[in-house]
């Protein structure tokens, strides 16, 4: 209640554009109609959709009207943590894509959870046991709805992305690899999409091959197309770079390597809670992502898998519910989806993220994504208006679409320092090292970067307050040499 | 309390645009410049003709020892290798209290960037993997060496200012001191240095943490290297030994792949 109004009082009088009555005036509404609006749209259970304020669902008409009430603004009071003040200057964060915030539907089915009806799931035959198997398995429906799975059979929950690749690795990898075969990535990969394959080639024998980038800093598609071969078992390809901000084809890779009977694993953490990621149109045939990434909690992610491709997989971790029989000297296993899913689950975080899945499909994937693309283009304009920086990844065009963030460096300024000012004395949370990039960075010739990344509670107010602080920090800094 | 002059209310803060050239504040540094003997219990303050911006203006020329319960370095006083023991307890003091003294964090910082710009150059040939400082988020490159008296000399850059900044003191509190002295000293000694509003930023703590370790580490193992080679006395176990993960010895090479060129 007092985040409420403390959100409504810093809107001006709000003017609602009402779909239903197109040629009706707007209408100025007091502090306390716009607080209403505002918990109509967060009002949502974990259960049922959420509809945005009728403003911003009309088009361009009423956003005019509404003047700068973006999305970003309509789903800020949602996210109790960005209403704080750190270091004496209120939060600005920019380090979504190391982490999302939780709207509190997030929260409140967490709580719930643990509230009401926490218990081992698939054992028990009481009620709390029943109700939480039913939640659970409701959250691996949820995402197998959010990305277009065939079933939910092919959704195989993990710690996390780098969980999900490492059973893709030591469970298809080690039963499927021989020597010389080889496994394609590109320079641009997460640490998570390296190492694994890294480890699997050793025992392997198999050979991890690079692409490299072309001039605009994006991976070179053709040269990847060149290189797949008969012998290319898998391609590993992030969809959206946490680095440089650009998109691949996956669809159209997934068809070159299924042309020559390999694989294709597609690293989603920073696409599907920004895009509409569906797995039949890109003919993934792994897919991963992380929940923390996508306004869910931390704990909790996913494998997509193709349901003949994961049932003839052995199992990856040993324990309970994997199995089928145990007996002294050996084991029958479960079918997927529990033959991965290794003693007990994360159950109050998948549902957690079941509730996330809910509020982002009540705003809209497809609304996210062009909000986003927005305010991705604002950052990287903004942004070059710093003197000596250096953005990496693609410039945005009509035809280059950029992620909502930025990888960068000033010339002469270490980006340490800049996020440690930034943080001291601005409030600003950006991010600086080397993304778990590194061979990315060794690649375009720098030890780290800075990087700011949004989403779409983010608003172009954060973008100016990060550009006006980086500006002074810059400035402070270079007044030292 | 301890006071510096830097809490004197007539002192004139030094401002964000001081001005550029700070030569005259650089050290005039050979690499083992002979030792300057300070008497115990004198004042660490020099008698430094030369302009200093932490000096009280109003005392310039005035030879008196200021009534002060602490001693606070000059930019001359910060070349002089240490030369007693004791001394380099005396230094941790000073350092302690000037940046105890210094409640704003962004004060911290101002000092930490000037102290960057008085560190000594380093010679561009020695920015090589063998002197990195491992687990550090910014690049740190440590050279240590012995001098004929078996006291650990140090010379440090990283590519990060307020890195430079912590290297500097750590380069001014610990040159010059027995490699054991370099050992006794304890990372939370130093907290009031860390940067960040609460003092305690991870990425930054763990930075300057990983460069004393490096430092006592290494002055450590050239001391125990030169004792078994001159007395071959047993190895003496030193009682701090700074674990530091060395991502060489974790790394894994690639036996049995072999990654093909970039493609």
């Amino acid at each position: 209640m007092m985040m409420m109004e403390g959100v409504a009082l810093k809107f001006p009088p709000l003017k609602l554009f009402n779909p239903n009555f197109p040629t009706s005036p707007a209408t100025t509404v007091t502090p306390s109609l716009a607080r209403f609006a505002l918990r109509s749209f967060s009002s949502s259970s974990s259960s049922c959709s959420a509809s945005l304020p009728i403003s911003a669902t009309a088009g361009k008409e009423a956003d005019s009207a509404l003047g700068t009430l973006s999305l970003g603004h309509l789903t800020r009071p949602d996210f109790p943590i960005l209403h704080q003040e750190v270091n004496g200057s209120k939060l600005v964060y920019l380090d979504n894509a190391a982490t999302s915030q939780k709207p509190h539907q997030v929260l409140k089915a967490l709580q719930s959870y643990y509230a009401g009806y926490n218990s081992n799931v698939h054992r028990g035959i009481h009620y709390l046991s029943a109700k939480a198997t039913d939640q659970y398995e409701l959250a691996r429906k949820k995402v197998a709805d959010f990305i277009n799975a065939e079933e939910s059979q092919e959704i195989v929950f993990t710690r996390n992305a780098t969980e999900a690749i490492n059973l893709v690795a030591y469970s298809w990898g080690i039963s499927n690899l021989k020597p010389g075969d080889e496994v394609l990535l590109t320079v641009a990969e997460h640490h998570s999409a390296i190492v694994p394959w890294q480890l699997v080639a050793q025992r392997t024998g198999a050979v991890l091959r690079f692409v490299d980038l072309d001039e605009n800093e994006v991976p070179e598609v053709e040269k990847l197309r060149e290189s797949i071969s008969r012998k290319t078992k898998l391609v590993v390809v992030h969809h959206v770079s946490n680095v440089l901000a650009s998109f691949l084809p996956i669809k159209h890779i997934a068809r070159w390597v299924h042309d020559v009977g390999g694989k294709i694993l597609v690293d989603a953490c920073q696409s599907v809670p920004h895009i509409v990621v569906d797995v039949q149109e890109l003919d993934a045939d792994f897919l991963v992502a992380s929940s923390h990434k996508m306004c869910g909690p931390t704990g909790i992610g996913f494998l997509y898998a193709k349901s003949d491709i994961l049932s003839a997989m052995p199992p990856f971790l040993g324990g309970g519910e994997m199995i089928s029989d145990v007996f002294l000297d050996h084991s029958t296993y479960a079918d997927p989806p529990s033959r991965f899913e290794a003693g007990t689950p994360a159950i109050g975080e998948a549902i957690g993220l079941g509730a996330a899945i809910d509020y982002l499909q009540g705003i809209g994937m497809q609304k996210i994504h062009d909000y986003e693309t927005e305010l991705a283009n604002y950052l990287y304009e903004s942004l070059s208006t710093i003197p000596n920086v250096r953005i990496y990844g693609p410039r945005p065009s009509e035809k280059v679409k950029r992620a909502a963030l930025c990888s960068f460096n000033v010339e002469d300024v270490h980006p340490t320092d800049l996020a440690t000012l930034l943080d001291q004395q601005h409030g600003v949370a950006i991010r600086s090292g080397h993304h778990c990039a590194q061979p990315l960075h060794r690649y375009l010739g720098v030890n780290a970067s800075a990087r700011a990344s949004l989403h779409f509670y983010n608003t172009k107010d954060d973008v100016d307050d990060f550009i006006n602080a980086l500006s002074e920090t810059v400035s402070f800094l270079n007044s030292f040499k | 309390m301890i006071s510096t002059s830097f809490n004197q209310p007539h002192l004139r803060f030094p401002s964000l645009t001081h001005e550029k050239n700070t030569n005259h504040l650089r050290p005039n540094r050979n690499r083992f410049i002979p030792r300057i003997r300070i008497p115990p219990n004198s004042s660490l303050e020099c008698n430094c003709r030369r302009e200093n911006r932490f000096s009280d203006p109003g005392r310039q020329g005035n030879n008196k020892r200021p009534d002060l319960s602490v001693r606070y370095a000059t930019a001359e006083c910060l070349t002089a290798a240490i030369s007693e023991p004791g001394l380099l307890g005396d230094r941790l003091r000073v350092l302690v209290s000037e940046f105890g003294s210094l409640t704003e964090p962004l004060d911290r910082v101002r000092r930490l960037l000037d102290y960057a710009g008085r560190l000594p150059p380093f010679d561009e040939s020695s920015r090589v993997e063998s002197n990195r400082v491992g687990g550090c988020t910014t690049q740190v490159w440590l050279e240590v060496e012995l001098d004929e008296e078996g006291n650990a000399r140090f010379r440090a850059d990283s590519d990060s200012e307020i890195t430079k900044g912590f290297i500097s003191c750590l380069v001014w509190l610990l040159d010059g001191a027995a490699p054991e002295e370099v050992a006794a000293v304890e990372a939370e000694d130093l907290e009031v240095m860390n940067v960040g509003f609460n003092g305690r930023t991870p990425s930054r703590v763990k930075t300057w943490h990983n460069v004393l370790a490096a430092m006592q580490k290494r002055a450590l193992a050239l001391s125990n290297k030169k004792k078994r080679k001159m007395k071959k006395k047993p190895l003496i176990v030193p009682p701090i030994l700074p674990l530091i993960v060395a991502a060489e010895a974790l790394a894994g090479n690639l036996p049995n792949s072999q990654v093909v060129d970039h493609i």
